[in-house]
């Protein structure tokens, strides 16, 4: 067997140029409004103002049906938006996780009440955290211990979430629960639940990151009621519907963009010599190279295919190349990093600090590898 | 895929597998490969992609990357995607395609004076490290004049090789003069750098194709050899370098499939090619090195065919411009356009030619 994968080349459709267009006019007014600054890793900043515009503007819930509040338009086009918003360092942060995949997740297998919560997520009102991590299940995903126990009209949740993006902003978290007993595949017997952050039973608790940022948190879950209407997908089905989604998580463009502000603001302060060109000639052709595999993807999900493998060495390679960004930039120009302030110096502290992060959220590196090894016939 | 594609690869397949073994790759240093030439021009492959009026098959550019891709996997050593291209490009200018090895040096400038009424030119001087120089033909071009500099006799040889054995002499012409057959105006759109993208292109579609062979062969290695009592491929540290390989392969292929997509006589082109080189060049450095150290001390020996693929990727990621050329005219570019790198990335056309 071969052991390449292949990326066809796409080319953008003509009407993105259109919705580029539109993405960038939007962007200067929320600068100009004072809405944001630019700063990289933007789709962990959580700006409500920033998502509400978004919301009005039509660029959430972009492919999903008009009766639930999306706008039927294309992936391509939606690929074109975030792109662009990312590529600006725009604040993303609070509607990013529902936009993504929360909200595709429920127009798939959600209920009708369920579904009622799609108008809001494509206004940029209502926002989502994921519920996947514990504290003794990270990489190894089948080691979650939250129990779902039945009850009557719902589900009783108890157990504890962590490492969970906004939980202290968000209203909804999607949480994995084991809602039957493990049997021989450690796979089974897990359910997704809409539970509401507010709600009693589930306590947040705050925890900093190293760069002193408040993102992540500790949720737990006392007793706390579900109805039946908002299971995701049928009980049991948790695992496959978790794994079916990573392929949307895993290919796009917030996963070689998270340092791209800095990359702009080096080649701004960069000498026009050479060895300077040979640097930015590097970083363009990598992007550019990580963008083209990114737009196949996107379109191979616009044809229904399940791209799985090809999400995962997206993300791999892009999480290399942004973490490499800060140090290619040092080889570049001298800039101290700095705390606080705008700027060049802010900028490459900010990614100095978050760049270990890359290669861990949304399934880490070396899981990666070991999913790309079986995908050619190792093991 | 096509049908003629696939007609074309399984022709082409059928013959590499007959006549580019071991012993004719290992020989082919200082003898020109006779069997492995007329068999590859006997399905007409020189004329591949040439127009059909033009006497040609008329493939398109996808196709023939498919080819070169094949040659590089097989380690091919002769310039089979060199004259496919060349006599495309050569027959685009109006001039006859022709039936033996082309190959492209990109300028020799250097070494031609046109008579002023541009019906003769002349060479005077050394072209160092043409492939092949002493079998095949040249296409060059001298300021704003394409030239075909026939095979044989008329230049001084010098035999050099390239790390991967494959020859590439200097030549030294002796005031030879070429009539106007040989001559041709620079077709519309071309400019110096021309037959340099096509160059790169040819590379970077060979090593994309001999790193699908270096990936293979390391793969089956981890998986027939075992030690400590099971298998390399049972273990993570294995598993995890070859998971390396396959993103590089991956995106070199991917690389080369968008150069290949790029309108050929777009502005973009160039840049769409600086890019394939770029990353087909890095690719190439990381997947040989994981190649021969999943491989052990056996991918390291002359009889093992590992070799004959990695030492063509680090030879061949060197020619045509090697990835600091490339790098360098894509950010001198950047940096003219005082823009966003984002908004060159983006662009198309003339917002994107380098």
């Amino acid at each position: 067997m071969s052991a390449t994968i292949t990326f066809p080349a796409v080319s953008l459709p003509p009407q993105t140029e259109e919705v580029r267009r539109d993405v960038r006019a939007f962007l200067q007014t929320c600068r100009d409004d004072g809405v944001f600054t630019p700063s990289g890793n933007s789709w962990a900043i959580f700006n409500a103002e920033f998502s509400r515009r978004c919301g009005a503007a039509g660029f959430l819930g972009m492919t999903w049906p008009n009766e639930v509040g999306g706008h039927e338009r294309s992936m391509l086009e939606r690929y074109v938006v975030i792109e662009e918003m990312l590529a600006a360092g725009a604040p993303v942060g609070a509607h990013w996780v529902a936009d993504r995949q929360s909200g595709p997740q429920i127009l798939r297998h959600g209920s009708d009440a369920a579904k009622a919560l799609l108008p809001k997520i494509a206004a940029g009102e209502c926002y989502f955290s994921i519920g996947m991590s514990e504290p003794d299940a990270g990489s190894d995903l089948a080691a979650v211990r939250t129990k779902a126990t039945r009850v009557e009209g719902g589900w009783q949740i108890t157990g504890t979430k962590i490492w969970t993006t906004f939980a202290h902003h968000s209203h909804y978290i999607i949480v994995l629960a084991r809602s039957a007993p493990q049997t021989d595949n450690r796979r089974e017997g897990f359910t997704q639940f809409i539970c509401d952050l507010s709600a009693p039973g589930v306590t947040v608790r705050p925890i900093v990151n190293l760069a002193g940022t408040h993102e992540f948190n500790e949720v737990v879950f006392d007793a706390h009621f579900v109805s039946d209407d908002f299971v995701v997908g049928a009980p049991g089905q948790g695992w496959d519907l978790v794994t079916g989604e990573l392929a949307f998580e895993r290919s796009g463009p917030d996963r070689f963009l998270s340092a791209h502000t800095l990359v702009e603001m080096a080649v701004e302060a960069a000498d026009d010599d050479d060895r300077s060109a040979e640097i930015i000639g590097g970083l363009v052709a990598r992007l550019a190279n990580l963008r083209q595999m990114s737009v196949s993807v996107a379109s191979m999900l616009e044809a229904g295919q399940s791209p799985m493998l090809e999400a995962v060495i997206v993300k791999d390679l892009g999480a290399v190349f942004e973490q490499e960004v800060p140090d290619t930039v040092r080889s570049m120009i001298d800039v101290a990093p700095q705390m606080g302030g705008e700027g060049l110096a802010r900028e490459m502290a900010h990614s100095v600090l978050h760049a270990p992060s890359f290669s861990i959220r949304g399934g880490t590196r070396e899981i990666l590898r070991g999913m790309i090894a079986r995908g050619v016939g190792l093991r | 895929m096509s049908e003629f594609k696939d007609i074309l690869i399984d022709q082409t397949t059928r013959v590499l597998k007959d006549y580019c073994n071991h012993e004719v790759i290992e020989a082919a240093d200082n003898t020109w490969p006779d069997a492995l030439w007329d068999a590859l021009a006997k399905i007409e492959l020189p004329l591949a992609l040439v127009d059909p009026d033009a006497g040609g098959a008329g493939a398109d550019l996808d196709d023939v990357g498919a080819l070169i891709r094949l040659s590089g996997n097989f380690a091919a050593p002769v310039p089979i995607g060199d004259t496919m291209v060349a006599n495309w490009l050569w027959s685009v200018a109006g001039g006859a395609p022709v039936a033996g090895p082309v190959v492209i040096v990109p300028d020799s400038g250097s070494i031609c004076t046109h008579d002023s009424a541009g019906r003769s030119t002349t060479l005077d001087g050394t072209l160092c490290g043409v492939p092949w120089g002493q079998n095949a033909s040249i296409l060059t071009v001298a300021g704003n004049t394409l030239i075909l500099i026939p095979a044989g006799g008329d230049a001084a040889c010098e035999q050099q090789h390239n790390i991967a054995g494959d020859p590439r002499p200097d030549l030294t012409f002796f005031n030879v003069t070429l009539d106007a057959d040989h001559t041709r105006p620079l077709p519309e759109g071309w400019d110096s750098s021309t037959l340099e993208e096509y160059g790169a292109l040819i590379r970077s579609a060979q090593m994309v194709g001999a790193m699908d062979r270096a990936l293979a062969l390391a793969v089956e290695h981890a998986n027939m050899r075992n030690q400590f009592g099971r298998p390399l491929a049972k273990f993570q540290a294995i598993q995890q370098q070859l998971a390396v390989a396959v993103e590089q392969v991956a995106s070199a292929a991917a690389a080369l499939d968008g150069a290949l997509a790029a309108t050929s006589n777009s502005a973009d082109f160039g840049f769409a090619v600086a890019v394939a080189k770029v990353i087909t060049g890095r690719a190439a450095t990381s997947v040989a090195a994981i190649a021969h150290q999943v491989h052990g001390a056996i991918g390291f020996s002359r009889e093992y065919d590992l070799q004959h693929v990695t030492r063509r990727l680090w030879a061949w990621r060197e020619e045509y411009g090697a990835e600091l050329l490339w790098q360098r005219r894509i950010g001198k570019r950047v940096l003219a356009g005082k823009g966003r790198i984002w908004d060159f990335i983006t662009a198309s056309g003339e917002d994107q030619k380098i």
